[in-house]
């Protein structure tokens, strides 16, 4: 069942030289408890999506939808009131940057204590008991000690298990992390998707993660969002993108990623040209002056979805019954 | 979100995407379907060309304060430098017949006790008051630059030392050597600009000196001293045009703090002396007939102001324009 | 790539260590010493990469600042075709640089903004002293040379994107024909398309100019994909370097075992099949480190005589060095 439900939801910002069209009109879901991916590379609108759909972007944004629903309620008619009082209580977020969304003058105690206290409205004793809980589930060490510290004697890895602590403190229905481990080492990375999948296994949470990297998401979700030019170009569950995917920018992201386990030095193959300018994107499909499989309709319209089954959705004109037959490998001649 | 009260931004139809209906899509012609990708279109530019300061230009354009007063500072340097050519009237003698007049067409701003005509004893001011305030500003340019340079980038000890001396100078109470100077030196324009520039150079210094801090780690710059580029070489090239935005803010508000210094100088009888007409001799002249003829007193204030709101507002418009967090 | 064409060392680098003093303040007497680069020894084929991987704070990038002479190493020799650059004073560093480029990580700070793309690239001859003319001509062939037009050559950094400015970083480098490039971590800013891109177009390049590569990052799937050899940096000291290949199927060192298993496999079934090492809590910091292996507080197979020396670099086979007490 679906807990989150968005359909043509477009953002756009207007900025001094013109308006940019973050997100170009893409709807989507998340279902109860499911751990969700939205890959994409900077510009395609994937972190803006989400932050459209908690309301939390700046004032020269303008979000406009369809319809946003939230666990059967409209949010899309929310008054910024009512949305505050979700986030943090129904809704947690996990940034890249911790120390950004930390306040640097209160002690960690403070920040945890105080969500707490006014979304479920525990009193002081029993919120305190409840972040040391919040701490020690998070793994970090001496919790008793180190709720009296300031985010600054934190390290980029634990300020990030207090920033997890704190979006599932109050056992959120749905928890965004928008690139929770770019900013983040290798091996602590590798902690915090740890981390991540514990709490996965722990709690029935919703779980979306965006991010760019294919690697952290192969092994963690179960169904994927790839996002371009801020348009949706394919879905699928992880098998669907990984081993069946249909569209060539699908294609090209998994060609140009290298592949370590691999014994072979195989070439690695780019995708030609540089991302759409959002200010004056394409018309027709974002990707097609990039696609080497690039055809006249693609200049001059977006292409429809075609359901491939199974929730594998991809947006490209070459699923058209008239196009020609390519595959992942190349063009395919029969 | 979507009750976010901007009515007035509507989605044009070609910012949309364009999305097929079902039956058009399906009887798209066969050769809507033909591969054929363009090489060049992948490494296209859309957007045209810009230099930094055109982009600068163009968001100060949008300052409306700030285009006022870039226009009446024009207007009054304009004026200053030609009108006093063409009047009839001088700033200088004594004139019995129009002796303490009203405000007419003849006079526009009337005329003071020795029967000179104010609106021109007020262009001459400008010229001073215009004058002392770009040299002082340039000199402080020159000088802020040169030391705040220096002392960035070599950073360390060097870097030490010259800002204990920096906080010396500023301990220093300004009227006290400002006194001095005009004492030593005699009241003239001269002198005045020396006074105003003795300390006010360090607020660029010290400006440039934590933009140069800020900027010299900068790949750039590593870059450059890879090739060999001498730390002169870094500062002219490199980090002194990056640092220009911050530099040319504080030395725009430096303009208005030097006129007004050197008005308030000559106000209390130490700066510009009479005959010679400055904002601050007229202003001191007009105090004893306050109260008989108001309107001597009244304009020889209202240009101080005006001025020091245009030069504030250009400031203010330029901080704006060069600070680069106001580009989204 | 042929094999037996990278056989001579083009670079020697012998107990390299770049400490840096880290000030208490003013009146601080403590002073302490922040080890960067703790004695790192390893050599450079010709024509070859070698990949540079640890984690933050490890110190790859001041090796390779070290190397090309930005920074002047504390102790150590690098030998660069047969002779010490280490303790050459600037002045004698600077027939050197030529011959020695650097690629930067942060495609929007390594290129100065208010720079036109042609005086970028032709920066480092310009500093060289190369004539005017050859610069002109040379700047239009490295252009074309990274995929831009000549048009782009009159445009500022601005106006392209984080690609096409990696590409114009890279001609810069190229512009003096150098036999020895660091590359800072040139992929980590970028997106995923625009790796491959920059990663294949690096490769080109060495098999046509027979390029030297220092290939730093923390991008082990990057660096594998690249390079030739690798070595592994943990707080200072070279841990474990050998061929690529080696490393890969026989890695000794648990710090390397750790990299490699952290690393996110883009392939869900490989992924599920693979056994994670995590490593418990985080790097220290390098200032005032105590004796003894530095990666023994996150070691598991740590013992006894890890806490009181380092160990030494070995060849366990050949080819393959090690600095561990407990494996191999």
């Amino acid at each position: 069942m679906a807990l989150l439900e968005v359909s043509g939801l477009r953002t756009t910002f207007h900025i001094g030289v013109g308006t940019v069209q973050a997100v170009r009109g893409i709807s989507f879901h998340v279902d109860k408890g499911e751990f969700i991916g939205i890959v994409g590379e900077s510009g395609s609108g994937k972190s803006v999506t989400m932050l459209s759909v908690m309301g939390l972007l700046p004032q020269y944004a303008e979000v406009k939808a369809d319809s946003i629903r939230f666990d059967g309620r409209e949010l899309s008619q929310m008054s910024p009131r009512e949305l505050r009082s979700l986030h943090g209580k129904e809704i947690g977020m996990i940034f890249q940057d911790p120390m950004t969304s930390l306040n640097p003058l209160f002690t960690v105690e403070n920040q945890m204590v105080e969500p707490l206290r006014i979304h479920l409205g525990m009193s002081r004793e029993r919120a305190r008991l409840r972040a040391l809980e919040l701490l020690h589930q998070v793994e970090i060490p001496n919790p008793e000690q180190r709720l009296r510290q300031y985010p600054h004697e934190f390290s980029g890895g634990m300020r990030q298990r207090v920033m997890i602590a704190i979006a599932i403190a109050c056992s959120p229905k749905m928890v965004i992390a928008d690139e929770p481990t770019t900013a983040l080492d290798v091996t602590i990375q590798a902690q915090i998707l740890e981390l991540l999948e514990n709490l996965k296994r722990e709690m029935n949470t919703s779980v979306v993660m965006i991010t760019h990297d294919l690697g952290v998401i192969a092994s963690m979700c179960s169904r994927i969002l790839v996002m371009y030019g801020g348009v949706i170009c394919e879905e699928g569950s992880v098998r669907d993108i990984f081993y069946r995917a249909r569209h060539p920018y699908t294609w090209g992201l998994l060609n140009s990623i290298p592949r370590i386990h691999h014994d072979s030095h195989e070439k690695l193959v780019p995708i030609r040209g540089t991302p759409p300018d959002m200010l004056k994107p394409p018309e027709g499909c974002p990707f097609a002056p990039r696609c080497q499989y690039c055809m006249p309709v693609c200049r001059r319209y977006m292409a429809p979805p075609t359901d491939l089954g199974d929730g594998h959705l991809v947006h490209c004109h070459l699923m058209h019954p008239k196009a020609p037959k390519v595959e992942r490998g190349g063009l395919q001649h029969d | 979100m979507a009750r976010k009260k901007k009515e007035h931004v509507v989605l044009r139809q070609e910012d949309m995407l364009r999305i097929p209906d079902a039956e058009t899509y399906r009887e798209l012609p066969e050769e809507q379907f033909r591969i054929c990708p363009e090489d060049d279109e992948a490494e296209a530019i859309v957007r045209p060309s810009t230099t930094y300061w055109h982009d600068v230009w163009q968001r100060f354009r949008r300052d409306p304060m700030a285009l006022c007063g870039l226009v009446f500072i024009v207007l009054m340097t304009l004026a200053a430098i030609l009108i006093p050519r063409f009047s009839p009237y001088s700033y200088d003698g004594f004139f019995f017949k129009s002796r303490n007049l009203g405000p007419s067409w003849e006079h526009l701003c009337g005329t003071d006790q020795m029967g000179r005509d104010i609106f021109i004893r007020i262009l001459y001011g400008a010229r001073i008051s215009l004058t002392v305030g770009v040299v002082a500003a340039a000199i402080n340019f020159v000088i802020g630059v040169i030391y705040g340079g220096i002392s960035g980038y070599a950073g360390g000890r060097t870097d030490m030392i010259m800002m204990r001396i920096v906080d010396i100078l500023t301990s220093l109470p300004s009227l006290l050597y400002i006194v001095l100077i005009m004492l030593v030196l005699g009241s003239n324009v001269g002198s005045v600009i020396l006074a105003l520039c003795f300390t006010s150079w360090i607020g660029t210094a010290r400006v440039v000196r934590s933009e140069v801090m800020r900027l010299k780690h900068s790949e750039y710059v590593l870059a450059a001293r890879l090739s060999g580029a001498t730390p002169w070489y870094l500062l002219v090239h490199h980090l002194v045009p990056n640092a220009m935005g911050p530099i040319i803010v504080s030395t725009a508000f430096l303009i208005p703090s030097a006129i007004f210094s050197e008005a308030f100088l000559s106000f209390l009888g130490i700066g510009i002396q009479a005959p010679q007409a400055s904002w601050g001799t007229l202003a001191n002249e007009a105090i004893p007939v306050m109260m008989t003829y108001p309107h001597q007193l009244f304009f020889p204030v209202a240009f101080i102001c005006l001025t020091m709101f245009s030069f504030n507002f250009i400031g203010d418009g330029l901080r704006d324009a060069l600070d680069p967090r106001m580009k989204h | 790539m042929t094999e037996q064409k990278r056989s001579r060392v083009l670079m020697e680098v012998r107990d390299l260590q770049m400490h840096f003093p880290v000030n208490h303040g003013l009146l601080s007497r403590k002073h302490s010493v922040l080890k960067a680069v703790d004695g790192v020894s390893f050599s450079l084929l010709a024509g070859e990469t070698f990949g540079l991987v640890g984690e933050s704070g490890c110190g790859k990038t001041t090796v390779g600042r070290t190397l090309v002479r930005l920074y002047k190493p504390t102790a150590g020799e690098i030998l660069f075709d047969g002779t010490d650059i280490a303790p050459l004073a600037e002045r004698e560093v600077l027939p050197y640089r030529r011959r020695m480029q650097m690629i930067f990580q942060d495609p929007y700070a390594s290129l100065n903004p208010r720079m036109t793309v042609s005086s970028i690239i032709g920066e480092p001859m310009r500093l060289q002293g190369f004539p005017e003319a050859e610069i002109r001509e040379r700047v239009r062939e490295l252009i074309s040379q990274v995929g831009l037009k000549s048009d782009h050559l009159s445009r500022y950094p601005h106006e392209f994107s984080g690609g096409q400015r990696q590409r114009i970083g890279i001609a810069r480098a190229l512009a003096t024909r150098p036999e020895f490039i660091v590359c800072d971590e040139p992929i980590s800013a970028l997106d995923v398309s625009i790796q491959a891109q920059v990663i294949n177009m690096l490769e080109e390049l060495q098999e046509k100019l027979g390029i030297t590569y220092l290939f730093i990052s923390h991008d082990l799937s990057m660096v594998s994909h690249i390079s030739h050899r690798v070595g592994v940096m943990y707080l200072g000291h070279l841990v474990e370097m050998a061929d690529m290949r080696e490393l890969y199927t026989h890695n000794l060192h648990p710090y390397t075992q750790a990299l490699m298993s952290a690393v996110p496999i883009a392939d869900p079934d490989v992924a599920a099949a693979s056994q994670r090492i995590v490593l418990q809590g985080d790097v220290p910091a390098p200032i005032d480190p105590p004796p003894g292996c530095p990666f023994r507080s996150r070691c598991r197979y740590c013992t006894g005589a890890c806490a009181e020396t380092m160990p030494e670099m070995r060849e366990v086979s050949p080819g393959h060095f090690l600095a561990c007490h407990v494996k191999g």
